[in-house]
């Protein structure tokens, strides 16, 4: 149930900073298939999640989190 | 003629869009800013008139030096500080969380006109090791 919250605020996120509809943001979503995602706006979503969850990234996790399903394998180790 | 040193070079280039910095103003944004850019970086363009100008040349020069180097895994937004010299000219300082400098090899060229920043970087390979 956690996890399914953790989802949702991840989907949130990730529709606010890039723009886009969040029905667009499904188990799918990567920088790849979303061309608002490029390095400024990826960043920018570094920046709401670490303050939306409270830790931060990682160099490499940075350089990871370019997907949905990456974010939350992230999100769900912390 | 002018002939480089003998060496291994590297070139990164970059531009990015001015009008989404102006949006991302520095007030309501800090946390971001506070991620991507060095105290000292900060300070610089918040005295000029338009900072979303410089913060935006400043971004394009960092992921410009993060393409020359090539291995984004290793450097972090705040490792890479933009400076200017007295005369203005800007240059580029890797440097580690202390802020101790850990390496100058880079050239930078910085344009911008009112739609876009651009920067260019040339990296002369062998003297940066991450240390910190």
């Amino acid at each position: 149930m956690k996890m399914e919250i953790s989802e949702e605020r991840v989907k949130n996120i990730l529709s606010q900073e890039l723009q886009v509809d969040i029905e667009k943001i499904n188990e799918n979503a990567s920088q790849e298939s979303i061309s608002e995602w490029d390095s400024l706006n990826h960043l920018k979503i570094i920046s709401e999640l670490e303050k939306e969850f409270g830790f931060k990234f990682t160099i490499r996790e940075i350089t990871e989190a370019i997907s949905f399903s990456n974010i939350i394998n992230i999100v769900k180790s912390k | 003629m002018l002939k480089m040193k003998r060496g291994k070079y590297s070139v990164g280039v970059d531009i990015e869009e001015i009008e989404r910095f102006r949006k991302l103003d520095f007030k309501s944004n800090k946390q971001f800013y506070k991620r991507i850019f060095t105290g000292a970086e900060i300070d610089y363009c918040l005295k000029k008139p338009k900072p979303h100008q410089h913060f935006c040349a400043r971004f394009a020069a960092k992921e410009a030096i993060i393409k020359a180097v090539n291995k984004i895994d290793i450097l972090d937004f705040k490792q890479i500080q933009i400076l200017n010299e007295k005369d203005g000219a800007p240059h580029i300082e890797l440097i580690n969380y202390d802020g101790k400098l850990l390496s100058r090899d880079f050239k930078l060229s910085l344009s911008h006109n009112n739609i876009n920043a651009v920067a260019f970087v040339i990296y002369e390979d062998g003297n940066f090791r991450r240390k910190g």
